[in-house]
């Protein structure tokens, strides 16, 4: 059986004392494995992939990240789980005091790799994202699918192992979507992991991978045969 | 806060030294005046004088002062006395008394006041005693006021760098997604505001010490013996810089606690 590099059983999870936002949610995802994650607003995407880059425990249940169980994980031990994520915030979470270049260039300056070749590399990525002429300004200066591509410029610098990405292509054009998407599949081809929250059907359906879809807070993985039949 | 706080300091430390050299001029002197007799059988009435003062409890020495300083000492007054002026000058005694602070002039007076009718004691400590509790006042006040200043000033900075990073709680939250240890990422906030300390604690500390120096300025040109010596030392100059580098090292701990406490919240 592939090695899985993240397995959830019988998740549920709450913020607070409030209802519960996701219920029993149990799957696996294996190395190398490609996944869009649907569901309408609200369904609670963005809560499940909290949980996948470690922002929160959840409130039961079980989370393995690459084979760990986090419950039992020392607290020291998780920041080098966190550097192996590459997440795309569905806010994008760019430092507005850093430029285009310096915001990509931090998750290598977090992993103490930055130096000058890497921050050829950094220009180079921004580049193909199409933001060759906006390198060194200011996120607050930049068009929100322009921030976007910076933001996942960021996620992808570190060729994480597992890349999750909340609304990539939410605020881009088409033809801008579809050039992301080959970046993920690029990273993807490496070894990368990759889960992609989307309401683009458009591209769930032009890219073909497997779907997981939320709704009201339980997990509903549509089989790949089903996906086909689209 | 930098600026107060050395201030303060400051006038403590000045009103700490006022004490200390009034204390020290409290050597225990005192002059006794006895009035010249018409008949001249002064030196008789001299001797009594001298033994009844030896006797008293806590006399060191008592000894006549010559005549002859005696008008040296009222010659700026009088004027150069010819040799063979007969004039009333009055007999002075200058005593030494052992423990200045335990030594009551009352005592002297008392016993000389039935042997030697009209003998009259100066002590100059009277003025002196009241000067140096004045200074004892002035300086638990100054130390009251630095304690005040100083819980403040603590209050203040600890509240402006918590203020100060609310709004770095979405890169501190950012570097911890990233897997940026807590170590580091307090650290880091740590040199920044070690950096924002240096600077602040700078400009106060050199506002104070414009405003200090030039209060010893006008000290000097008012110079009056009494006036506290604003004269800084070495040592002073070491306790009003540790009001800066207190302060930043307050900057500097408060930054990484607070960075550790908002790090501690997250998963
Ligand atoms: N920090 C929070 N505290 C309390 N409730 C929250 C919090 N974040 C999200 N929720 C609630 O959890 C539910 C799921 O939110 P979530 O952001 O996961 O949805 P989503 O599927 O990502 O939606 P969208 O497509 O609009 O991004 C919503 O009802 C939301 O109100
Ligand atoms: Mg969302």
């Amino acid at each position: 059986m592939a090695v899985e590099v993240l397995r959830f059983d019988n998740i549920g999870m709450r913020y607070g004392v409030g209802p519960e936002i996701l219920r029993d949610v149990s799957f696996g995802l294996e190395q190398g494995s490609f996944h869009f994650l649907t569901g309408s607003s609200g369904a609670g995407k963005t809560t499940l992939l909290k949980l996948m880059y470690l922002s929160h425990r959840p409130s039961r249940g079980l989370v393995h990240v690459f084979g760990k169980d986090i419950s039992v994980t020392p607290r020291a031990s998780l920041p080098a789980l966190r550097r192996r994520i590459g997440v795309v915030f569905q806010d994008f979470r760019l430092l507005d005091h850093l430029t285009a270049v310096q915001n990509v260039a931090l998750p290598l300056v977090v992993s103490g790799l930055k130096d000058d070749k890497l921050d050829q590399h950094v220009r180079e990525l921004l580049t193909w994202v199409g933001l060759a002429d906006r390198l060194d300004a200011k996120p607050s200066t930049l068009s929100g699918g322009q921030q976007q591509r910076v933001a996942i410029a960021r996620a992808v610098i570190n060729r994480p192992r597992l890349l999750l990405a909340d609304e990539p292509t939410g605020n881009v054009d088409n033809e801008i979507a579809v050039r992301l998407m080959y970046l993920f599949e690029e990273l993807n081809k490496m070894g990368t992991t990759v889960v992609i929250a989307t309401h683009n059907d458009d591209l769930i359906s032009q890219f073909r991978h497997p779907v997981l879809q939320l709704s009201s807070g339980e997990l509903i993985q549509l089989p790949p045969r089903w996906q086909r039949g689209r | 806060m930098v600026f107060l706080g050395s201030l303060t300091a400051a006038f403590a430390v000045i009103a700490n030294h006022s004490l200390r050299s009034w204390d020290n001029q409290l050597t225990g002197r005192l002059t006794i005046q006895i009035p010249p007799l018409e008949n001249g059988a002064d030196s008789a009435r001299l001797d009594q004088a001298l033994e009844t003062i030896r006797g008293v409890p806590g006399v060191a020495t008592a000894d006549v002062i010559e005549p002859a300083t005696v008008s040296a000492l009222l010659e700026p007054w009088i004027g150069t006395l010819p040799a063979d002026a007969d004039l009333p000058m009055p007999h002075l005694i200058d005593v030494a008394v052992n423990d200045p602070h335990d030594f009551k002039s009352t005592d002297l007076a008392e016993a000389l006041a039935t042997v030697v009718p009209g003998a009259s004691v100066d002590d100059h400590r009277i003025f002196l005693v009241g000067l140096i509790k004045l200074a004892g006042t002035v300086r638990a006040l100054a130390i009251i006021t630095v304690v005040i200043i100083g819980m403040s000033a603590v209050a203040a900075v600890v509240f402006a760098t918590r203020s100060g990073l609310a709004i770095h709680a979405p890169t501190i939250e950012l570097l911890h997604l990233m897997g940026a240890p807590d170590a580091y990422i307090a650290s880091l906030f740590q040199r920044h505001a070690l950096l924002l300390g240096l600077r602040g604690s700078l400009l106060g500390a050199l506002v104070a010490a414009v405003a200090l120096a030039s209060i010893a300025r006008l000290a000097t040109e008012i110079d009056t013996a009494l006036l506290p010596d604003l004269a800084v030392r070495p040592l002073d100059v070491l306790i009003i810089l540790a009001v800066p580098v207190t302060a930043v090292l307050l900057v500097m701990a408060t930054a990484r606690l607070t960075v550790l406490r908002s790090l501690v919240r997250m998963a």
